[in-house]
């Protein structure tokens, strides 16, 4: 190793080859660029054209520099330049000590740094090492401890992770005691805890040679989270008015030296969704190994909580897992008529439940029932005496810490059992009855001693009758709420651990109007809030082996438990101490599971203290660190050699022809084709907008149909018919426009043989006019599912079927209909009936008796049940040959006679075209008309 | 394998000129259009003139030879008569087609040879010449005539198969740029030579007007490559000659362009000089272009020139 002051050079032989450069220089100088062949005929033309410049032969100068450049850090890189060497370190064996326990997730990532730095130091020298971690494991290795390749160690370093429960540093320093080695130098990387053992591992370690202690510094020391304390209402468990704070304590505690600065940290409570439902901002004083907060949250959202952490530490010590017993304040119902039918608005447990719906959660059911499960508020309504047989076990379960409710009623007078807050008077007290002159009392203000203090007292809430309390000289200091003339309302009282309280009045509004007001509501929250939970070690709880739920890892994060982790007896659960087989987590059954945190056992922390003199103790601050250039300067050449090629094409104009080969003098093809290659991505996409069908082209007569609403004809193939068509529908039109506000545009003529046909070609048309004629063949299949689909879509077709001798284009007569038949076979034609008297048809804008053409007598036929297309019929078929009756010629002279006779049938059949329109045109619009005799009738009785 | 070659190429030319030549009108219906004089072929030309069939009679004037006096027929009356012979028009046309190694050039794999080019021209004007009755004759690459000249598809047929037998026999390096063509050739007959012609140009006046001093008239049909008329090269580039010219390095060959450029016009207008001063006709093709406007343009000269 070659050292030139702070940068060493691992294989300075390398740098020999510096030598060489100045005649790469050389040879780069005289190299000239290539030069492009090019057969060409006109060759003769091209001699003695006299080249303006002459380019230089050689190459330029900063390529020059480039490439010796790229050359230069080649060679520097390949010497594998090294900075901040560790200059006086010794070759021998290597020990590297890594506290891997709760207290090293925080500076973790350091930890492995620091260790890797050492370790690659050792590698580039060949030192074996060997790596031990302190934190023990759940089966225990038994492999003696064995020095390895520096690099093996070092994989083994990366695999490390920081376990979420405390060192064994007595077992660590047993196993070393065992190595045996010579010469060696140490490294603890040290998590700044003490511990047992932490003494005599140092002393091992320091047998071995020179010791260096990495340590986290004072500014980040490990922080660990307690359990936080709930605190309910105006008081705790503890007492009432012992603590004001309506909330949850938050502690953190620290390895506490005089330099520790003053910190903040932010703890925040999250629900089992990882919601967060409320931060606190915790503040450890400065020399301070502790601080305090109180984190304000409603009860409700408090019984959601199942896990406080510190924001921004991901570390097992400070994350609390809050368990089903700290969320859950299950109350009990037990009600007289509990097993009867439940009868709402008379029944006492009604009330309740629905004034603890809110925030608790409820259980009915027989005293036996609710007490074998964990219970925090005992209810007792109804007033009926608790038998003896159970009297032992409530008892015991209220000396425990339940919280006994009972609620006054007609069987509550005398003394009925022990389990009373206060001794009551024989009889009751009945107010505002008719016997009686007092009226209904109401409530005095809360008492300061009292949960329910500070309540606004609703003047609603009044009481009519109540059981009385025997004047005692403690009946003050029991009483929770009291009337307006001093007689105990709620009263209460201390029994071990628990309280029983009772309620003078009813659960129903038989003797008070309080179950029916918000307040009641209130009190209850309250008095839920004052009693302490379900017992963390009281009898009635879980049974059996507590089997692991979910565990916590080293970083705080919750995972179903390992195979090693173990069952806890309950029994044992509060003195079960963190451990490998036990890690922090879970444990019970799902919906009773209890938390095993790891502050709860941790006690006070101390500084690392027992470390010898003579050791060197260092912060990660003061590792210095390595430094190896060579993958940064190899990276650099690669760079700069790719930009050299990059500028050598360019310089020969070989960019285009190397990608693409030999074409000549195309270039811009060249370049174009590039451009496509390098946006390849781009084609499939190009491609895909090639195979999208251009919009077709819409034809001048659809447009047209689209454009301006037009009546249209089927073309029969026979020009005179076709003419009388044309002007047929066109004297139609014009006399549409004359007397309605259809003002439409000249007909148009369809025809169905067209190759272009289509069914949007005929969409455009509100009427389309069909002369059938014997003579014409019926439609392509493909013309007839065209006028289908128009059919379907909501169109109207006029088939004019005349089978008269004399009718035009056909003089012979008959034929017509047999026609008319076999076309509608090919069509999907709906039952048909014949146009009765008051069809919309005969309606639409003239009222007719009918719809006559030339001729009168042919009947019309329409659709039997038109419900879809607004009701419209979607064929109208006829034979009365209407056009030849509206045909006229240009003096608007008729064409034809109509039969029998006289314009007024000619003005009936204009009218039966209007009709035809306008019901094709406006729907059912005017099938008011059809009932409005009726209707008429109904507004004139 | 070669035989099999030689005919798959000169089916391929043939198809080619025999699709060319159908969008030209052929020479004979062009003929009619323009007047009866331009008839052509072996048809007599109505009129006095060079020929074998008799004529008519007419009087002896003082500027016809005595030779021309037929005597039996001015010995039955009294009066001298020369005897007229029709003028037949049996005109034999010379194609010549340059195939030397300079014509294999192409600058894209998109475009053809000159090559195959001016050969798939000269069919197709072989091919207008017999539909027209003309005989047609194959000049070689070293300038003989090649077999006498004859008329009809056959002879066509003919000429591309050894049309396509030169274009695929390697060329030889060290044929001259323009060959000199031989003196054997009919007199009087049409020669029409499709080459680059960028050989030098007293090289080309050379051979060229010893054709015109055997009294025949001609057509040069100028075939370049687009990169010959525009040299669209541009960097440090090396010229290699195809015929044993020579080298030159250019450094910037798009700096040597305007003076390329300006070089090749003026060697045009040498050729077209030429041609113009023995009256000859001068075309251009490009290969990048189609070839009908050119033969559209061979073919009014061919025609033009008859009228």
């Amino acid at each position: 190793m070659l050292s030139l002051g702070f940068i060493s050079f691992a294989t300075p032989w390398a740098l020999a080859a510096a030598a060489a450069l100045p005649l790469v220089w050389l040879l780069l100088r005289l190299t000239p660029p290539t030069v492009r062949q090019i057969n060409f005929p006109a060759i003769r033309l091209l001699f003695g054209l006299d080249p303006t410049k002459r380019t230089a032969a050689h190459t330029p100068p900063w390529l020059m520099i480039l490439r010796v450049l790229v050359l230069t850090l080649a060679l520097l890189g390949l010497a594998d330049p090294i900075m901040n060497v560790k200059q006086t370190e010794s070759d021998g064996p290597l020990i590297v000590v890594m506290d891997n326990g709760w207290a090293s997730a925080t500076q973790w990532d350091e930890r492995v740094a620091a260790a890797r730095e050492i370790l690659e130091g050792a590698d580039r020298r060949n030192q074996p090492a060997v790596l031990v971690t302190t934190a023990p494991l759940a089966t225990p290795s038994t492999m003696p401890l064995q020095m390895m390749p520096a690099r093996e160690v070092l994989a083994q370093t990366m695999l490390t992770a920081p376990q979420p429960w405390p060192t064994d540093r007595t077992t660590a320093a047993q196993r070393l005691k065992d190595l045996k080695v010579s010469g060696a130098s140490a490294t603890w990387i040290s998590d700044g805890v003490d511990s047992p053992g932490a003494k005599e591992l140092a002393d091992v370690l320091q047998g071995f040679g020179r010791l260096t202690v990495i340590e986290t510094s004072a500014l980040v020391s490990p922080l660990v989270q307690l359990p936080p304390e709930r605190t309910f209402g105006t008081g705790t468990s503890k007492g009432i008015g012992a603590s004001t704070n309506n909330g949850i304590n938050i502690k953190l505690a620290r390895v506490a030296t005089t330099t520790s600065p003053q910190i903040a940290h932010t703890v925040r409570a999250m629900d089992a969704e990882g919601q967060v439902l409320a931060r606190a901002l915790v503040s450890l004083p400065a020399g301070s190994g502790s601080g305090n907060a109180a984190m304000g949250v409603p009860s409700e959202l408090a019984n959601r909580i199942a896990r406080f952490d510190v924001e921004g530490l991901a570390t097992t010590a400070t994350t609390v897992l809050a368990d089903d017993q700290w969320q859950r304040r299950p109350v009990g119902i037990a009600s007289a008529t509990a097993t009867g039918i439940a009868v709402p608005l008379l029944e006492d447990a009604y009330y309740l439940r629905e004034a603890l719906q809110p925030f608790a959660d409820t259980r009915s059911g027989a005293l036996n029932d609710l007490l074998s499960r964990p219970l925090a508020v005992l209810i007792m309504a109804g007033g009926g005496k608790i038998l003896d047989a159970e009297l032992t076990q409530v008892t015991a379960w209220v000396e425990n810490g339940g919280l006994l409710v009972r609620f006054a009623g007609p069987r509550l007078d005398a003394n009925v059992d022990t389990l009373l807050p206060v001794k009551l008077r024989t009889g009751g007290r009945a107010l505002g009855s008719t016997m009686s002159w007092e009226v209904p009392a109401q409530l005095a203000p809360f008492p300061e001693t009292s949960p329910f203090r500070g309540m606004n007292v609703p003047d609603d809430v009044t009481v009519t009758s109540q059981v009385l309390a025997e004047p005692a000289a403690d009946l003050i200091s029991k009483t929770w709420a009291r009337l307006s003339d001093g007689t105990p309302l709620v009263t209460a009282q201390r029994r071990g651990r628990g309280w029983v309280v009772l309620f003078h009045v009813t659960a129903t509004p038989e003797w008070s109007k309080l179950p029916l007001s918000g307040l009641f509501v209130d009190m209850l929250r309250r008095i839920v809030d004052v009693s302490q939970g379900v017992p963390a070690d009281g009898s009635n709880e879980v049974t059996g082996a507590l089997v692991p739920f979910a565990t916590l890892d080293g970083r705080g994060r919750l995972s179903p438990p390992a195979p090693t982790t173990i069952s806890i007896p309950a029994p044992e659960f509060a003195q079960t101490f963190v451990g490998p087989k036990t890690p922090p987590g879970l444990y019970g059954p799902p919906g009773a599971t209890r938390a095993l945190n790891l502050g709860a056992h941790l006690g006070e922390l101390q500084p690392l203290a027992d470390v010898p003199l003579s050791a060197t103790r260092l912060t990660f601050n003061a590792v210095s660190r390595e430094r190896s250039f060579k993958p940064w300067l190899l990276t650099a050449a690669l760079l700069l050699l790719l930009a050299d090629l990059v500028v050598s094409f360019a310089l020969r104009r070989l960019l285009p022809q190397a990608l693409l080969g030999k074409i000549g003098g195309l270039s811009n093809a060249g370049t174009a084709t590039i451009l496509v290659l390098m946006l390849g991505y781009g084609i499939p996409h190009a491609r895909a907008a090639d195979t999208l069908a251009p919009p077709a082209e819409i034809d001048a007569n659809t447009r047209a149909a689209v454009l301006e609403t037009r009546l249209a004809f089927i073309a029969t193939g026979s020009t005179d018919v076709d003419r009388v068509a044309t002007l047929g529908l066109t004297a139609l039109t014009q006399l549409l426009s004359d007397r309605t506000a259809a003002e439409l545009q000249p007909p148009t003529r369809i025809d169905l043989a067209a190759p272009a046909l289509t069914a949007d070609a005929l969409m455009g048309y509100p009427l389309i006019y069909w002369r059938v004629l014997p003579t014409r063949d019926v439609p392509s299949p493909r013309a007839l599912s065209a006028v289908n689909s128009y059919l379907h879509s909501g169109g109207m077709v006029v088939f004019d079927a005349p089978d008269q001798a004399g009718a035009i284009g056909n003089p012979s007569g008959g034929g017509a209909r047999a026609r008319l038949e076999e076309i509608l076979t090919g069509l999907d034609v709906p039952q048909l009936t014949g146009l009765s008297e008051d069809h919309t048809l005969n309606r639409s804008f003239y009222l007719l008796h009918g719809l006559p053409g030339r001729y009168a007598s042919g009947p019309v036929q329409v659709e039997r049940d038109a419900a879809a297309n607004d009701s419209v019929s979607s064929v109208v078929i006829g034979s009365n040959d209407w056009i030849a009756a509206w045909a006229k010629d240009a003096q608007g002279v008729p064409l034809y006679a109509v039969v029998p006779g006289g314009e007024q049938q000619r003005e009936m059949a204009f009218r039966a075209g209007v009709n035809m329109v306008m019901y094709a045109l406006t729907g059912n619009y005017k099938s008011d008309q059809v009932h409005a005799p009726a209707i008429m009738q109904r507004l004139n009785p | 394998m070669k035989v099999a070659d030689k005919r798959e190429e000169s089916h391929r030319l043939r198809a080619q000129a025999d699709a060319i030549s159908a969008t030209l009108p052929s020479i004979l219906i062009a003929a009619k259009r323009i007047a009866a004089s331009v008839t052509m072929g072996s048809h007599g030309r109505r009129r006095a003139g060079v020929g074998d069939s008799f004529w008519q009679f007419r009087p002896y004037s003082k500027d016809d030879s005595p030779q021309s006096i037929d005597w039996r027929q001015s010995g039955k009356v009294d009066m001298v008569f020369v005897r007229e012979r029709e003028w037949v028009a049996a005109q034999t046309a010379a194609l010549w087609c340059d195939t030397s190694p300079s014509m294999r050039y192409r600058s894209s794999p998109k475009l053809p040879t000159k090559a195959e080019r001016a050969a798939v021209m000269m069919l197709t004007t072989a091919e207008l010449l017999t539909d027209a009755g003309e005989r047609i004759l194959r000049i070689s690459g070293d300038g003989r005539p090649q077999r006498a000249a004859a008329a009809g598809r056959l002879a066509v047929a003919q000429m591309a198969d050894a049309l396509a037998a030169e274009l695929i026999a390697e060329p030889r390096a060290d044929a001259p740029e323009i060959p000199a063509f031989s003196n054997a050739l009919p007199k009087h007959s049409t020669v029409v030579l499709f080459s680059d012609f960028l050989g030098p140009l007293d090289e080309i006046a050379g051979s060229v007007r010893a054709l015109s001093r055997l009294g025949i008239n001609g057509h040069m049909v100028q075939v370049l490559d687009p990169a010959e008329e525009t040299l669209p090269f541009s960097g440090r580039v090396r010229f290699v000659g195809m015929e044993r010219e020579g080298a030159t390095v250019i450094d910037r060959a798009e700096e040597a362009r305007a003076g390329y450029v300006r070089k090749l016009n003026s060697h045009r207008d040498g050729l077209r000089a030429l041609a113009t001063s023995i009256g000859w006709s001068f075309g251009l093709h490009h290969t990048d272009h189609s070839p009908q406007p050119a033969l559209a343009a061979l073919h009014n000269a061919i025609t033009g020139h008859r009228r």
